[in-house]
């Protein structure tokens, strides 16, 4: 379960805290089942002690919520993408500027 | 969070009426419960103050007789205000006073040893504590700390924390506050559900002495997840009882022209009689109460029907199945859905409630099975187990619960902006973006507040903070405020200007009308001074019985053989006056020192020594300690 916390407060998104993949469609009883099976592993009161174990679970709880929702998920979703979109940019421009050209708009 | 605590563990549950303590049998893979020592499974939640200190069934029994300092339904009183209008209604009839204490706290006023004392109903459920802890201590032959105490679901902050101080007035190491329903599921969960792994939505139906909840709870795979809570904190079976009394009151003054809801005593006497009558309900159709000399030599004399007890019951009954209906709105569950419905509590023994809880689901095969009156003790005790390091053999579960009043902070125009909902999974970090309402404005307050209600202000104030340094900009400028609720129900706020890094929060243990570190320590000294008292009473009352055993046991030996040889005729007198003044002693009240009857004690054995010495050892070999 030390691992599993562990995983969980490096999960970049939502998808990946409960072992699935970005965006995928998700069957609501697996969800449920995933959710169940990690509960089970970081809950606090079986990691007493462990300040991160809460910290992780509260990561479980809220990505568990979210995507259990279609509303939220898929307002989450679409922010994601934005972000994706916004990293993708950042990357180009990034990029472009170490090889001493100029970006998109011309900085 | 704590590492697990050291120590074996009880679960209390403090309730209303009754309390029950139950501990974990690992060697048996079941919780216990454990009987009083009048060999009762739940104890009275009663404290009376005479000349001495009476906790549980003493203090119910004689209830009648000194109903002004006989005190009960502290629970009804614990983390509200005077002024709540919940209890306005009490205390017109609580035959004890409450008066209006600091920061219109509540205090109650009762007559000990003929002083005058005000008592927090903080204090009044810690005594009802120890001596559950007290009870447990007994039974399993240890001293006892840790502790799970168990509130009703629907109880706010401020209710929760200050039975958590009773608990630590009381001596306890609280390791944490579980709602009642969440622990009748844990209950139910590991008595009939231990075996099975398919998913069981189970709508726990809890109506006790004092308060109720309904809890919507899924067990699958060992993982108990409250779905949706809901419920009353003023309402169960001791609100029938008034009903009733009040019915008889008019019946009594219909009838004989006599008014006699100024009396204490006839009302307390009248109470526990409809009490009786209530229970009997639940199995026969109708009943008579009978009560002798009930006011001015009048004996009381009425039977009430089923029908007319349900009737004068009506709206409260009702009113449990609206909120049970939003209970599963809140779950968004279907009634159909729904796997078992279990009854807790001692008021679901009704069969009107059981009756209309089986239209509103459409079915007959209501949960009886667990015992009403013991179940919430038993899953404290599953809880307490599992919080505790002292236990290998634990059941393998996890509970998920849910807080049961939206929290938020109050904005522009005292609208409630709710940053958690009700009912969401505890632990939790959710944040909001509230906005300045001004131009320029350098600083922001966020008042916190917990409750349903739109108008901010008609929640229940937890606290208030402020973020300064804001820039100098147009009105609209976003805050991130951060909102983090632990296991314990310990709420963190913080805010964040993003722009600047500023960043200004608190941590909501000690909002007002809540006990001052200060206060609890005074409380626990004085816990401390009356148990003395009651350690006073009781070598009182055992110097006391020594001294009367010895006058009873040396004047039958005066009477038995001749003494004339050891004593001559005025000697003999002179012992014969000294018993007769230890008599008057032991008969009046005037003393109630233990030193008093134990030197008296000392002083007779002295004079005695000549005649005892041969003939009458053996009367006297006891210790008379």
């Amino acid at each position: 379960s030390e691992d599993e916390v562990v995983r969980l407060l490096n999960c970049s998104d939502h998808y990946s805290a409960l072992g699935f993949t970005r965006y995928q469609n998700i069957d609501v009883s697996v969800l449920k089942r995933e959710y169940r099976k990690k509960a089970m592993l970081v809950h606090p009161d079986k990691n007493m002690g462990n300040e991160k174990a809460a910290e992780a679970f509260k990561k479980l709880q809220n990505a568990y919520e979210i995507l259990m929702d279609s509303l939220k998920r898929k307002a989450y979703d679409d922010e994601l993408r934005r972000e994706e979109l916004l990293g993708v940019f950042r990357r180009f421009h990034n990029d472009s500027q170490k090889n001493g050209r100029h970006g998109f708009f011309g900085s | 969070m704590a590492t697990k605590h050291k120590g074996r563990a009880i679960g209390i549950d403090l309730g209303t009426t009754y309390s029950c303590v139950a501990a974990w049998e690992e060697q048996n893979g079941r919780a216990e419960i454990i009987v009083n020592d009048q060999g009762n499974r739940t104890t009275p939640s009663f404290v009376a103050f005479t000349d001495q200190r009476l906790i549980g069934d003493a203090a119910k029994n004689q209830a009648a007789s000194n109903p002004s300092n006989t005190i009960f339904d502290a629970k009804r009183l614990i983390g509200r205000k005077y002024k709540d209008p919940a209890i306005e209604c009490d205390l017109k009839l609580w035959p004890f006073k409450v008066v209006s204490g600091a920061d219109d706290k509540p205090m109650i006023k009762v007559n000990y040893k003929g002083k005058e004392k005000c008592l927090a109903a903080e204090e009044i459920s810690s005594m009802i504590l120890s001596k559950m802890k007290e009870i447990a201590e007994a039974y399993l032959d240890f001293s006892l700390k840790n502790a799970v105490i168990t509130v009703p679901a629907y109880f706010n902050d401020s209710q929760r924390k200050a039975t958590k101080d009773a608990g630590v007035i009381a001596g306890l190491n609280v390791m944490r506050i579980i709602n009642e329903p969440t622990a009748a599921a844990l209950a139910y969960g590991l008595q009939k559900r231990a075996n099975c792994s398919e998913k069981r939505n189970v709508f726990i139906f809890d109506l006790g002495g004092g308060t109720f909840d309904v809890s919507l709870v899924t067990i699958e795979d060992g993982v108990f997840e409250v779905k949706a809570t809901a419920g009353d904190t003023h309402l169960g079976g001791e609100d029938f009882d008034n009903r009733m009394v009040r019915h008889f009151v008019q019946e009594f003054k219909r009838k004989n022209r006599v008014d006699i809801s100024g009396d204490p005593r006839a009302l307390r006497r009248l109470r526990n009689g409809c009490e009786k009558a209530k229970r009997i309900l639940s199995h026969a159709n109708d009943t008579t109460i009978e009560i002798d000399a009930l006011f001015q030599g009048i004996d009381f004399r009425f039977s009430i029907t089923r029908a007319r007890f349900e009737d004068l019951n009506r709206d409260l009954f009702e009113k449990c199945m609206e909120i049970s209906q939003n209970c599963l709105d809140d779950a968004k569950m279907e009634k159909r859905e729904v796997h078992d419905v279990v009854l807790v509590g001692g008021s679901s023994r009704i069969p009107k409630v059981q009756s209309l809880l089986e239209k509103f689901f459409q079915r007959y095969n209501l949960c009886k099975s667990i015992n009403p009156d013991e179940a919430v003790a038993y899953g404290a005790a599953i809880q307490a187990a599992m919080l505790s390091e002292s236990y290998s053999i634990v059941p393998n579960m996890v509970l998920v619960d849910v807080t049961p009043l939206s929290l938020g902070i109050a904005t522009h125009g005292d609208l409630m902006g709710v940053v958690i909902p009700r009912n969401t999974a505890i632990p939790v970090k959710m944040d909001g973006v509230f906005q300045t309402i001004e131009d320029h404005q350098p600083t922001a307050s966020f008042p916190v507040y917990e409750g349903e209600r739109t108008k901010a202000g008609e929640n229940n104030l937890l606290g208030l903070f402020h973020l300064s340094g804001l820039p100098r900009v147009p009105r609209g400028h976003p805050m991130n405020v951060i909102f983090e609720l632990d296991y314990d129900g310990i709420l963190k706020v913080c805010a964040v200007d993003e722009t600047t890094g500023n960043k200004n929060g608190i941590t909501i243990t000690n909002e007002k009308g809540r006990l001052s570190s200060a206060e609890i320590k005074r409380m626990i000294e004085e816990a401390a001074f009356f148990k003395e008292e009651d350690k006073k009473f009781k070598k009182m009352v055992k110097a006391k019985n020594a001294l009367d055993d010895y006058i009873y046991r040396m004047e039958k030996a005066m009477k038995g053989f001749d003494v004339s040889s050891k004593l001559s005729p005025s000697e003999k007198e002179t012992i014969m006056s000294k018993f007769r003044k230890g008599k008057r002693m032991l008969e009046s009240e005037e003393h109630n020192e233990a030193a008093v009857f134990e030197n008296y004690l000392k002083r007779l054995q002295k004079m005695c020594q000549p005649i005892v010495i041969n003939k009458v050892r053996d009367y006297s070999d006891e210790d008379t300690d």
